[in-house]
């Protein structure tokens, strides 16, 4: 991959990252029940992490590679939100199993940010290559 | 042009002339290398506008404002 | 000490911060370690074990420092110890890739006279910078052993450990090489130096020439040291005539410094764009670094307290099964074992997994380098309120529990921040006070219950902040301005799991040894009051006695025996007043202790015992915790007496103004 098609690759991820974390806020306040949860912080967060991603097309696009600072941040915090979720989806089954919550259900324990983690992967390999 | 470090602006390069300040301070200034002669360069603000963020001896520090208008060097 | 035959090499480790000084120390030593404190402070001495070709070596982990001046606890330590300990032989770590300003603290214990190891770590890093060193050069000048190493990959252990060895063997203490200051400050030296050799005291006492040159820099501390010397006038008469200070010592250091690196390092071509440059531009934006550094925080948070949820469950359960396995707690014997160990441990112990999850969040921050850029993102607004920028993680950490959230303000190098960090912690409304204002919220203020809760979160930060400026002010101890943040911002790195999982098991380890001894002692009291005199209910217990001589103090705040009570046991952890409001009103189950808390509380009482409860005092725990971290019964003393006069006076304006308004209405 050249900077020019991080550039794109890292402004698609963030695109989707954005929406994501608008409808997570959205839902909040409309109280729609949907694949996507309604959760305040972690829209905010997912909108924070897309405008990390956003930030650095423009120098990436005219191949400057000061704009890889923003993919490889943003690729660092999806992969700690994904790995985050990952984890409370271990947790709230341990918690199912010890009879402490009424119900695991894995459409509402995968969370829309562990699939981010997974688009993000080609971007990571890139990353993690050129630091080699 | 003599200035204080905490006049310079970001990407600004000078040359250290003096330390002032109260013996702490200058003690544990001098102790990051910042001595006359240093070549030193601003990096960047925090988001606040304070401290302020710089380069020096192939290392980043990061000085309080307050702390930085101790120093006073050559640009 | 000399002449004295010892069997075991003492080793001392030092080096500046973030050099990799931890990761050489547990390589060298593996598991046989031992954490304690140095003697009289708070700062964590770590020493260990290794045996290398069958001799066997005690080495000591000197605190991170990037001078030997005594102002600074960190600094006095390390140097107190290398002039008073003597160790056999000083292993200085030295970052590679860092190498002027590391080589300072090198000419410092050279000057000192120590028995010198260089370990030139982070050699890969340098190398990615494309440095090249003549090792062979480097050691000639600086007159000492220079051994490469990469701690991370524990390449050149093995060299270092030879090298460790055939130093102390050597026993090498004046070596050929000094490094010389310009002809002029050299005769001023030799000048000092050859009156205190005229006192025999202090020539056996202290390296002559280092001496001499820590007068001519009219260092205090050393000053002092000299005080009852015959000598003493004739040696200040000498210093205070001559034109140089610390200033030109520093000067002529680095100068030297140059000369070594320029005829030992090639390839030197500073700032090409790195990788930590790259994220610093994000992590320190000026708009995206604090967004990002407040998302990370909040997933910090979920790691430390969500995550650590089952295992909490589990661990409550077990010492539930416990407590039972002797049957009903129906003799004075088995309540002891089911009501008062296995109750007070579970209670207590259950803490050890929020605090291993925690640290194990930010040793990564830490290790990843992180967490000095937190600090320098949120300093400004930490500095409004007299704290320094590392004051705010243990702060937010306090919302989900304070215990490993003032064991965490051990990042804060300044003694007084620290202080007032630990002592204004527990205002942050943590997690077991939730179910707390649920209660009573969800009884007394129907639909408003939420912003009622809320409030009690906002009252606790302006307490917090108003506290803090307070302390500042007029506590003598505290006052004064927070300490000035002259902070390295280190390369970013990927952390190493096993010394994130050392870090977080040796923060563990200081809290088991509080559950097992103070906290568990504490909970047995605490049931004591409750079970005696045995058979009786809980109101004639010693504790219902309590409750009761504390009613007429607690009168004017609308609270009765029962509240008096629930507050008393509330302090072994806060989510119990909700149980023992249920056993006051003998009712049981959710529903009907809300019914019953409606019947005995007004709204204004209601909102006066929320706010009483965040404020008067931190659960057990995390009191025991404060005297561990300060070091002293003063400062927990003092923590006590303010909350409750604090908790008492919030709970009363309350109480006045809900009472006007109400009147009014």
């Amino acid at each position: 991959m050249n900077l020019k098609n991080i550039g794109l690759y890292s402004a698609l991820i963030g695109g989707i990252t954005a929406i994501i974390g608008a409808l997570e806020v959205i839902f909040v306040f409309t109280g729609t029940d949907s694949w996507i949860p309604a959760d305040l912080f972690g829209g905010l967060a997912l909108l924070v992490i897309a405008a990390v991603y956003l930030s650095g097309n423009g120098e990436l696009i005219s191949k400057q590679e000061e704009g890889l600072s923003f993919a490889l941040t943003g690729t660092i915090l999806t992969m700690v939100f994904g790995s985050l979720y990952t984890l409370i989806m271990g947790t709230d089954y341990l918690m199912y199993l010890l009879g402490e919550a009424d119900e695991f259900l894995i459409i509402t324990e995968l969370r829309p940010e562990i699939l981010l983690l997974v688009a993000t992967l080609p971007l990571a390999r890139y990353l993690i290559k050129r630091e080699e | 042009m003599k200035k204080t470090l905490s006049d310079m602006q970001p990407g600004e390069k000078g040359t250290v002339l003096s330390v002032s300040g109260d013996n702490t301070v200058q003690r544990r200034i001098r102790d990051m290398g910042i001595v006359r002669g240093t070549e030193i360069e601003v990096v960047r603000r925090a988001p606040f506008g304070d401290p302020v963020e710089f380069r020096l001896k192939g290392y980043n520090l990061s000085l309080r404002r307050e702390e930085a208008a101790c120093v006073s060097v050559e640009v | 000490m000399a002449g004295e035959k010892e069997t075991v090499i003492r080793v001392a480790l030092i080096g500046n911060p973030n050099v990799g000084k931890t990761a050489i120390f547990n390589n060298l030593t593996g598991s046989r370690q031992h954490v304690g404190n140095w003697p009289g402070v708070t700062v964590e001495k770590k020493t260990g074990r290794c045996t290398h070709r069958e001799i066997e070596m005690e080495i000591v982990d000197l605190p991170g420092t990037y001078s030997l001046e005594a102002d600074a606890i960190d600094e006095r330590i390390a140097r107190d110890y290398i002039i008073d300990e003597k160790p056999d032989v000083v292993v200085d770590i030295v970052d590679a890739s860092n190498i002027e300003r590391n080589l300072y603290l090198t000419l410092l214990l050279l000057e000192l006279g120590a028995n010198v190891v260089v370990a030139l770590n982070k050699m890969d890093i340098a190398a990615s910078k494309n440095y090249e060193f003549d090792i062979e050069e480097l050691s000639l000048l600086l007159g000492v052993p220079v051994i490469p190493t990469v701690a991370t990959t524990q390449s050149g252990m093995g060299e270092l450990r030879d090298a460790i060895l055939s130093a102390a063997v050597r026993r090498e203490k004046h070596r050929k090489v000094t490094i010389g200051y310009s002809d002029d400050i050299e005769a001023r030296i030799k000048e000092v130096e050859e009156l205190i050799l005229t006192d025999t005291y202090l020539a056996n006492t202290y390296p002559p020439r280092w001496l001499a040159i820590k007068l001519l820099e009219k260092d205090e501390s050393v000053m002092d040291r000299i005080s009852s010397s015959p000598k003493r006038d004739q040696i200040l008469e000498v210093t205070r005539r001559v034109e140089v200070n610390a200033d030109t010592f520093a000067e002529e250091r680095y100068r030297a410094i140059d000369r070594i690196l320029h005829a030992s390092l090639a390839g030197r071509r500073d700032h090409a764009l790195t990788t930590s440059d790259l994220l610093d531009r994000v992590f320190l934006h000026k708009r995206l670094g604090i967004p990002v550094f407040l998302i990370l925080m909040w997933a910090t948070f979920q790691f430390a307290f969500t995550v650590s949820e089952p295992f909490m469950v589990m661990l409550e359960r077990v010492f539930g099964w416990l407590g039972g396995l002797l049957g009903d707690p129906t003799t004075p014997l088995i309540s002891l074992w089911a009501d008062g160990i296995c109750g007070g441990l579970g209670f207590v112990l259950v803490f050890i997994f929020p605090i291993m999850f925690l640290f194990i969040a930010l040793a990564i921050l830490e290790d990843s380098g992180y967490l000095p850029r937190a600090a320098f993102v949120m300093d400004r607004l930490m500095y409004r309120i007299g704290l320094h920028g590392r004051s705010f993680i243990p702060m937010l950490m306090g919302f989900g529990c304070n215990l490993p959230a003032i064991m965490a303000t051990r990042s804060i190098g300044d003694e007084k921040d620290r202080l007032i960090t630990i002592l204004i912690n527990p205002l942050m409304s943590c997690g077991a006070r939730l179910p707390v204002y649920v209660l009573i919220a969800g009884a007394l203020f129907g639909t408003y219950a939420g912003s009622a809760i809320f409030s009690m979160y906002v009252l606790g930060i302006v307490l917090a902040i108003l506290m803090a400026l307070l302390f500042r002010r007029f506590i003598p101890g505290l006052r004064g301005k927070p300490a000035p943040f002259i902070m390295e911002l280190p390369p970013y790195a990927r952390p190493a799991i096993k010394s994130v999982l050392l870090y977080m098991w040796s923060r563990a380890v200081v809290f088991l040894k509080k559950a097992g001894t103070i906290l568990l002692g504490g909970a047995l009291v605490l049931w004591f009051m409750a079970s005696f005199p045995w058979g009786r209910e809980i109101e004639s217990s010693y504790a219902g006695i309590l409750g009761h001589t504390l009613e007429p103090l607690l009168a004017p705040l609308g609270f009765d025996w029962m509240a008096a009570i629930a507050l008393f046991f509330g302090f072994l952890a806060k989510e119990i007043v909700v149980e023992t409001f249920g056993i006051l009103y003998g009712v049981g189950g959710e529903d009907a202790i809300t019914g019953a808390v409606a019947a005995h509380m007004t709204p204004v009482t209601g909102l006066a015992f929320m706010a009483f409860t965040l404020i008067y005092l931190p659960c057990l725990a995390t009191l025991g915790m404060v005297k561990a971290e300060t070091g002293s019964w003063k400062w927990t003393g003092f923590m006590v007496l303010y909350q409750l006069v604090l908790a008492y006076v919030v709970a009363g304006i309350i109480v006045l103004t809900g009472n006007l308004i109400t009147g009014v209405l």
